[in-house]
Parts: structure tokens; C-alpha cells; sequence
């Protein structure tokens, strides 16, 4: 059970980790490979390498629209736009970082902004692998076999979103059951989080109009 | 003054070119996204009936119109309390009054032995009339522990099977009654959708507190009619399934989801439709009319929305209130205007006989015929959906599913390119047999070998991380 105690891993470790090592750490060995960004992130880990990840993400998600086969396509392929379907990725990834940090800042955690967020992106691993995998099985497999599919890309998603919560729980040193409710305090944050972000997008895109509407009344009046 | 006048034939001008352009010169469908695609014309204006000439007068509110086997046509004159006999190219020819006794007649049939079957509405009864004008025999409502005695018998629509059972709408459901005027029984009941408030006061309420309450119905039949095949196609006011195709037994074999799309006024916003009266053609074509936009949709058996033409307007082939429809041998459709009591002929183009023999070829089989069908119709849409799936159909059938395939990708049609696919698949492995063993063995080994790979480097980093890069070699 080495790596379980945090302060007992960090004087272990005499080693160098990069960044892109991290990616298959997270997908065979994802406890370690929490401890390590943990006990890293002032020194080794980079925030760049994250956001790249992410960014690859969104656009698996945009390319798959067009390279999944015809028969398990979502949408029509012209109708596709790239940066709503990077925003898919993109927006919950962070709305999530955000949510961890406030919940965790007043439930006695101890993890960092950079360091939930540089795991976040990690925690995408799966879905970046799996979903050229699923993009290249839709291409053999008949009518018959639509359940493969879908199980893969549900298969990702749990992933995913395990490997998220057991991040909350582990780099906070929670207990199953705190952590188990700190989650769904993020879960809560982030539906308030995101209804706010919407009432405040349309209030701005009121006031920008309103603002437009004046602008063109005095020109017209006055000019 | 000069000026003004001007000023008035420009303004002039461009109004009649601003009408010019309204004109629509195509038909369109819907597609699957709920938007209209234009599709070239279907049908042409062939000519309207105004006038019946001396003898015949004009039609004062007419409510139904039927055509027979010969062609020749029938209309329910309800305004002149008489039926109202075309030949086939639309001359007077009778009028029937069953002795002047007939009162706001609003539907009409007519079998093929020549018996014409009237919904005398007024009357409450149902009158067959022979060729002389002559009463033959009077249904009125029949007796049965089914039917309520305080109801009235006030039917509006009358078809004949061809059993000899008389089909009359009574609500929600169908009535059949036999040649001795016995109640025969009810079908295709048109059910109550699900509704949580209904099945809450079901629970709760008391017993008087339920008869109390309105009692709720099931959206009526507005129309129906039965087809050479013995099968009933009524149109109901519902919102899903508001077309039904019932058999015998008064199962619905009409694939519902498909009626459920929306229908849009001239104003290109969704509106609540009101479909009043269905006809099935020679080649079981459904047409049905829309009464709020003057709209004529046709469907194919499969349920596919094949067109929508005609509209509301003043000008020829436009309507004020349209209120039936019946098609001929020839596949041309007849509506009738209730308010101007003008009847409409409109005649198929080329493209949409094509498309229909297309239909009707595949229906029974013949999918040469019917691929080169298909393909005059994609010479001239190649947008058409209708042609696309059907052109994957054939060609499924015809066993070339890699061209079907991509048919049905362009009619974006993904259950049927997924059957495609797998009788493709199917024929590729046998023609590659060992071929494609060989690549599914090369990519699980390789799969199986970049695993154990990646695995085995994990196990490396970490130990290296915890250790140093020498650190474990020793151990």
C-alpha cells in the first residue's frame, strides 16, 4: 500500500516525472499518479501540458462528428460547429475546477487550483483514448452491434467521472462518505454556477442590445 | 399630378412584381430537421369547376366530394339539399334530391353497382338512391344496448365496404352497420392520451364528484374513406397518429410517428392542424387536406411525406375553405371550396408520376422498374428524400447494399445504412475470408502487445519517480 500515505510518499520520491508520462500513470495507476501531481505541483508538474489536453478533447469530440460512421453519428456533420463542441468539453472541465476549489476551500481540503486542475485534465484520459477507438469500431460494426458503441462511449464517460471523484477524495484525504458529499456539493455548485452564468449571459446580451438601440435612435435623430 | 401618376405606375409595378415573385414555383416537404425543402412542382393546376352550366347552377356550400370507379364525381350539394352527379370531365350530369326529400346532405358515396349512399344529415338517417332518383331504402339509427338511446343519429360522412357494411363515424370510432340496419359494432377507437390530471381525479375523486365533472372524449374522425384493399383510412384531430389505416378488426397500421411533423402556415410558424378529409389513389398514394392552410399533403404507405402543395388564396388552385378531396383513376385530386363552392383539379407532373409509379413498383416487387423510376427522379431532384430512401430500398433489395448505403446516407435515413451495412460486411468477409482474419488476429495481437507495453513502461515511470532512474535496477 505505498503512495497511500501522502507525507510518507513525499520523501520517496528522488525521481523525475514529465508530463506526458502522467497520461498513462492516470489511465493504469491513477492513485499514483493523483500523489504525484499533489506532491509535484510546485515543482515538476506545468499547467501547459493540461490545457493542451483539454483542448485535444474538444476537438476528439468536434472530429468525431465527422469521422464516426454514418449510422452512429448524433448530428449532421454541417451542422456541426467547432467551438460549441469544444465548449462541450471545455465548459464542464471547468466549471468543475472551479466547483472543487470553492467546495473543497470550506470542507477542509488541501488541494491547490492548479493542482485540480492539472488532474482534471488528466482525467480526461480515457475519454481521449477511447473515443478514436469507438470512431474506428463504428466503422465494422453492423446494425446489430449499436450496443458496442454506445457501451464504449458510456464506458468513457464513467470513467471519467470516477476517476474525478476518486481525485476529490484523494488529494483532499477525505473518507469515502465526505467525499461522497463533497461531490455532490460541486454537483449542487455547479447547476447554480451555470443557471447564474446563463441569467447573467442573457442579461448581458439585453443590456449590449439596449445600449445598441439607444446608439441608434440618437444617430438617427440626431444626426 | 404628372409626377403623382408616375409615382403610382412604379408603385403598381412593383406591387404586381412583388406578387410575381410570392408565386411559388416549387412544391416542398419536410424534412427531417422539421424544415421545409423545396421539391420541384407535384401537381399543376388542370382547371376548376365553377359554374354546372343552366341545369346545373352553382354549388352552395357543398361538404363532401366522391369520385367512382368510372371516374365520375359526386358532391354533396349541402347548401341545395342535393347530390350533384360530373362525368369525368366535370359536366353536369344529375342532380339528386331522393325526390326532394334529401336536407343537408353532407357526405356521399357511391358504390360500384351505381347505388349512391347519402348522409342525409337532416334527417338523421342515410339514404341509398338509385340512378332514377328514386329512394331505395333508409338507414336510421340502429338499435343496440351499445348506443344511448337520448343521442341523436346526426352523421355527416357514409362509406360502403365492400362486404356491403356501412361505416358512419360516431365520435371517436367508427360505426358499421349491415344491409338490415343491425348495429354490427364499433371500431378503430381513437384513444385519450395519457394525462397525469385525469388519472389523479380517476384515483380520487368520488363517484359524484366524476359525473359531476365534463366527461373527456377522444379526438373525433373528422374523415375517412376506404380504399380497394378494404382498409379504412380516417383522419382524426389528434396530435399524434392523425392519420390511421385501419384494418378489419380496427388495428392501426399506419406508422404513427410519421403524421406527428409539423405543419406550418404561409406565415412559415408552426400551427395546430386540422386535417379534414383523406383520399387513397390507385396507386395507395394517401392524400390528405390540411383546412387551416389549404394544404394537401401526400404520404406514401411507408408513411413518408412525399409533397405538400396548394395553399390558401384567391387564385386559381388556392383555396378559402377547403373541406374535401377525392382523387380519381388518373391520380388527379379533386378538392372541393366550401365557401365558393368551386371544385379544383389538379393534375400530376411528370416528376410526381415517376415518384409514384416508383412507389408502386416497388410495392409489388419489381425493383428494376422501380430503380429506373428512381432514377428520372433524381435527374431531376437529387435533394429529394423520399427518392434517396427509395433508391436505397431498391437497390437494398437489389442486393447492391454498398450503393444503397449510400443512398441511404444522403436520405439520412441511419437504421436502414446500418442493415446496408451488415449485408455488406457480410459480403465483404466471405469474399475476403482470409483476409480479414488476418487483420482482426494482427490488431488484437497488436493491440494485446501496445498494452502489455504501455503497462509495463507505466510500472517503469513510477518506480523510477519513486526510486530514482538507478535507483530499482538494483533490487
Amino acid at each position: 500500500m505505498r503512495g497511500f500515505h501522502i507525507r510518507g510518499a513525499r520523501e520517496a520520491a528522488k525521481g523525475r516525472i514529465n508530463s506526458w508520462q502522467l497520461f498513462p500513470i492516470m489511465l493504469f495507476h491513477p492513485l499514483e499518479c493523483y500523489d504525484m501531481i499533489k506532491l509535484e505541483r510546485d515543482t515538476q508538474i506545468k499547467v501547459l501540458p493540461a490545457i493542451l489536453l483539454i483542448l485535444l478533447a474538444g476537438l476528439e469530440k468536434y472530429a468525431a462528428n465527422f469521422l464516426v460512421s454514418f449510422q452512429f453519428r448524433q448530428k449532421d456533420p454541417g451542422a456541426v460547429n467547432l467551438w460549441i463542441e469544444m465548449a462541450y468539453v471545455v465548459a464542464p472541465v471547468v466549471v468543475w475546477v472551479i466547483a472543487n476549489f470553492c467546495m473543497t476551500s470550506i470542507m477542509d481540503g488541501e488541494s491547490k487550483p492548479k493542482e485540480i486542475f492539472v488532474t482534471a485534465a488528466y482525467c480526461l484520459a480515457p475519454y481521449l483514448v477511447l473515443t478514436p477507438v469507438g470512431a474506428a469500431l463504428s466503422h465494422v460494426l453492423g446494425d446489430g452491434e449499436a450496443g458496442f458503441y454506445g457501451f464504449l462511449q458510456s464506458a468513457a464517460l464513467v470513467w471519467v467521472v470516477l476517476l474525478l471523484f476518486f481525485a476529490l477524495l484523494r488529494q483532499n484525504d477525505y473518507g469515502l462518505v465526505k467525499a461522497i458529499g463533497v461531490a455532490l456539493l460541486c454537483i449542487l455548485f455547479m447547476v447554480v454556477f451555470l443557471a447564474i452564468f446563463v441569467f447573467l449571459a442573457s442579461l448581458t446580451i439585453q443590456l449590449v442590445s439596449a445600449v445598441q438601440e439607444i446608439f441608434q435612435e440618437i444617430q438617427r435623430k440626431i444626426l | 399630378m404628372k409626377r403623382m401618376i408616375t409615382l403610382i405606375a412604379a408603385l403598381l409595378f412593383f406591387a404586381q412584381a412583388g406578387l410575381c415573385v410570392q408565386a411559388r414555383e416549387t412544391d416542398w416537404v419536410i424534412d427531417n430537421d422539421g424544415q421545409r425543402l423545396a421539391v420541384p412542382k407535384t401537381y399543376l393546376v388542370k382547371g376548376v369547376i365553377t359554374y354546372l352550366g343552366e341545369e346545373g347552377g352553382n354549388l352552395y356550400e357543398p361538404k363532401d366530394i366522391f369520385i367512382d370507379k368510372e371516374d365520375c364525381i359526386y358532391v354533396a350539394d349541402s347548401g341545395n339539399n342535393r347530390i350533384v352527379k360530373l362525368d369525368p370531365e366535370g359536366n353536369f350530369v344529375a342532380a339528386y334530391t331522393g325526390g326532394g326529400t334529401l336536407l343537408n346532405p353532407q357526405g356521399v358515396f357511391c358504390t360500384n353497382f351505381g347505388s349512391i349512399f347519402v348522409a342525409d344529415t337532416g334527417n338523421q338517417r342515410i339514404a341509398n338512391i338509385d340512378e332514377r332518383d328514386e329512394i331505395q331504402e333508409t338507414f336510421v339509427k340502429p338499435k343496440s344496448e351499445l348506443l344511448m338511446d337520448s343521442s341523436d343519429f346526426s352523421i355527416h360522412k357514409v362509406c360502403v365496404s365492400s362486404q356491403g357494411l356501412i361505416y358512419v363515424i360516431k365520435g371517436q370510432q367508427f360505426m358499421t352497420i349491415d344491409a338490415n340496419n343491425e348495429f354490427k359494432g364499433f371500431v378503430g377507437a381513437n384513444s385519450l392520451p395519457f394525462s397525469l390530471k385525469r388519472t389523479l381525479i380517476r384515483m380520487f375523486a368520488s363517484q359524484e364528484q366524476k359525473s359531476r365533472m365534463e366527461m373527456e372524449e377522444a379526438p373525433p374522425f373528422n374523415n375517412f374513406v376506404i380504399s380497394d384493399s378494404g382498409m379504412v383510412y380516417g383522419v382524426a384531430a389528434t396530435d399524434s397518429a392523425r392519420i390511421k389505416k385501419l384494418n378489419a378488426s380496427g388495428a392501426n397500421l399506419f406508422p404513427g410517428d410519421y403524421t406527428a411533423e409539423p405543419v406550418y402556415g404561409e406565415d412559415g410558424f408552426a400551427i395546430d392542424p386540422d386535417y379534414v378529409d383523406i383520399a387513397v389513389d390507385s396507386k395507395e398514394i394517401i392524400s390528405v387536406l390540411e383546412r387551416n392552410t389549404g394544404h394537401i399533403l401526400q404520404y406514401d404507405q411507408e408513411g413518408n411525406l412525399l409533397t405538400i402543395f396548394g395553399g390558401k388564396g384567391e387564385k386559381k388552385g388556392y383555396f378559402q375553405n377547403p373541406c374535401s378531396l377525392a382523387v380519381n383513376s388518373r391520380g388527379e385530386v379533386y378538392v372541393l371550396d366550401a365557401s365558393t363552392g368551386y371544385i379544383h383539379i389538379f393534375t400530376p407532373t411528370s416528376f410526381m408520376e415517376h415518384v409514384a409509379s416508383a412507389i408502386c413498383f416497388y410495392r409489388d416487387g419489381e425493383y428494376d422498374a422501380a430503380l429506373k423510376e428512381w432514377e428520372a427522379v433524381i435527374e431531376t431532384d437529387t435533394n429529394y428524400p423520399v427518392a434517396n430512401m427509395g433508391m436505397g430500398q431498391v437497390l437494398y433489395k437489389l442486393d447492391r447494399p454498398k450503393e444503397a448505403m449510400e443512398y441511404f446516407e444522403l436520405a439520412r435515413v441511419q437504421d436502414r445504412y446500418g442493415k446496408a451495412f451488415t449485408d455488406y460486411r457480410y459480403a465483404f468477409i466471405k469474399s475476403h475470408f482470409f483476409g480479414v482474419v488476418l487483420a482482426v488476429v494482427l490488431v488484437a495481437a497488436a493491440a494485446v502487445v501496445f498494452l502489455f507495453y504501455a503497462l509495463k513502461k507505466t510500472k517503469l515511470y513510477i518506480h523510477d519517480y519513486h526510486y530514482g532512474p538507478e535507483g530499482g535496477k538494483g533490487q
